[in-house]
């Protein structure tokens, strides 16, 4: 579905990414590891079209998206959460999820019944401001907003990020039911058994090159063989 | 599809507050049609003048206000519709009425070349001073280009004149004035509560994030500026009508700071709040007249109190008396 042939990006002055080739099937979870300035992030930015890539390609379903603008990658289907969530603060809940269908319009009522059956504690504070809400809570409204989107290919950069252990497990059961609904991710995920329990396969990410990869069905991998090749 | 995921945490149900019936809004320039049989010339013409200052404010706030961009070139907008207005019905002897629309556009044109800076990522106190430049340079244009602008001199405009019938006094431009200044506010409405002012709204709340959502943040931050310089052009050709006579001293920096005041006095992002702002920051200085050399005094003192009491302006004073004065389309 996605295939990405040596990307090349970064910021004025300091390129990140040296030639990062990946792919993510249908329906596939691809989890992205790798140490702090390894350019994880910089590889879902340039993804999603924040970060323009300076050579290389990137096929979406067969069409070139490689430094196409983000509301243009938006409308093909990937649609990012991003870590820092990316939410409107001073919004109420509803707002939020329904700027996450504003490109499609048309049915979203059902949409929206569809979040807030997925997750009955935005329902109930469907016009509670954002600003106001937990770490996790907000987590959640960025997963739903995403979900208004209909995505193809969810860009998820630590979506267990800096929350409470409760609701890490919380947002793991999410993601599961995500994938159990045949939604294809790519995760970048520091808590790596969080990473292990749900990816289909993961990648090492170094110095701004893929170097590793393995594929979680063919064998269990170690947890520390893994931290040892991320880190080592 | 679509089981609970999430176990329901506790509930906390936020009320909306009750709408406004949209009918009620044309009770009120309704209610203002027989003034001019209670006004004298001067007082009417104070009145004319706050109807200047709606459009003016309203499209200010549109970028400030609703978009949220520090960009401080409306006095180029209300100079670029005044002067159109005034070279129109000079130099081609076209009557008032025809030159409302070619200032809007024009107007808007001008909006449209102010947005560029804001469109190459241009941003806060920058963004700021880029586009006071903006108006400083238009002002040096109407004063280098005598022949067309009458130079530091400025422009004597002929009376205004609508369908041949001439506007010859305070109580006739009034009627014009009420019925633009009420078209730009319902237009500007309209576009607020449309998928435009949503989408200005996420702009305004996070940018990055409206983009993430599909959101061509480009397009609307041009859209924006054009439909403000568009309004605010409106303004200046009434401003055009009601003065009679346009120099370059009137697009200056102390008139920026007064229509600044009127959005900030009256409330950001809020079109109630502009038009209040425009009452009040225009009739002040004839309340403070019997105070000679206080006025400027007790201006400011007036300004620094509403913001400091009231930092979302007048129109959060009435949001604060009725939940029916909330406006919808801001929030925070």
């Amino acid at each position: 579905m996605l295939v990405a042939r040596a990307v090349e990006a970064g910021y004025p002055g300091k390129q990140i990414l040296f030639g990062v080739d990946l792919h993510v099937a249908r329906s596939e979870v691809v989890a992205l590891l790798g140490a702090n300035g390894s350019g994880k992030s910089t590889v879902l930015n340039t993804l999603s079209g924040f970060v323009r890539p300076q050579a290389g390609s990137i096929a979406f379903d067969g069409e070139e998206i490689a430094g196409r603008p983000p509301h243009l990658v938006f409308r093909r289907g990937i649609i990012q959460v991003s870590q820092a969530r990316d939410l409107f603060t001073d919004m109420s809940v509803e707002d939020n999820l329904r700027l996450g269908a504003w490109v499609r319009g048309g049915a979203v009522a059902e949409l929206l019944d569809s979040v807030y059956r997925s997750f009955p504690r935005l329902a109930e504070r469907r016009r509670q401001q954002v600003r106001l809400m937990s770490g996790g809570e907000q987590q959640m409204v960025a997963l739903g907003r995403a979900l208004m989107g209909s995505p193809k290919l969810l860009l998820l950069d630590e979506p267990s990020g800096g929350l409470a252990p409760a609701f890490v497990n919380e947002i793991a059961a999410i993601i599961k039911a995500l994938k159990a609904r045949g939604i294809a991710m790519m995760m970048i995920e520091q808590n790596i058994k969080l990473a292990l329990s749900i990816a289909d396969r993961f990648l090492i990410l170094r110095n701004g090159r893929v170097s590793e990869h393995h594929d979680t069905r063919a064998g269990r991998a170690s947890e520390e063989e893994i931290v040892r090749s991320i880190y080592l | 599809m679509a089981q609970p995921i999430v176990t329901p945490g506790p509930t906390s149900p936020t009320p909306r507050a009750p709408r406004l019936p949209r009918w009620l809004f044309w009770l009120i320039p309704l209610a203002l049609l027989p003034l001019p049989l209670y006004l004298d010339q001067y007082r009417q013409y104070v009145v004319n003048l706050i109807l200047v200052y709606v459009p003016v404010a309203i499209g200010f706030n549109v970028v400030i206000g609703n978009l949220g961009l520090l960009a401080f070139c409306n006095v180029a907008f209300f100079g670029i519709g005044a002067y159109t207005s005034g070279v129109l019905a000079l130099k081609l002897g076209l009557p008032w009425w025809v030159t409302i629309l070619p200032a809007g556009l024009m107007g808007a044109l001008a909006g449209a070349a102010a947005s560029v800076p804001a469109l190459r990522g241009v941003r806060l106190f920058y963004l700021a001073i880029m586009t006071l430049a903006f108006g400083e340079l238009l002002r040096w244009v109407y004063i280098r280009w005598v022949p067309v602008t009458g130079g530091s001199f400025g422009m004597s405009v002929p009376p205004p004149n609508v369908f041949g019938w001439v506007l010859d006094n305070e109580g006739h431009k009034y009627y014009a004035f009420l019925a633009l200044a009420v078209i730009t506010v319902v237009l500007t409405d309209r576009l607020l509560r449309s998928r435009f002012g949503r989408a200005f709204m996420a702009i305004k709340d996070n940018e990055q994030a409206a983009a993430a959502m599909g959101i061509p943040t480009d397009r609307y931050i041009l859209l924006a500026f054009a439909w403000s310089g568009f309004v605010v052009g409106i303004g200046g050709s009434m401003y055009a009508a009601l003065i009679g006579h346009i120099t370059p001293i009137a697009f200056d920096l102390t008139e920026l700071i007064l229509q600044f005041a009127v959005v900030m006095v009256g409330g950001l992002g809020s079109l109630t709040g502009s038009v209040l702002g425009a009452a009040l920051i225009t009739t002040a200085p004839e309340f403070f007249r019997p105070f000679p050399g206080f006025l400027e005094l007790l201006f400011g003192v007036l300004i620094v109190l509403v913001i400091l009491f009231l930092p979302r302006g007048l129109a959060s004073l009435l949001a604060r008396l009725h939940p029916l004065f909330v406006d919808r389309y801001y929030r925070d």
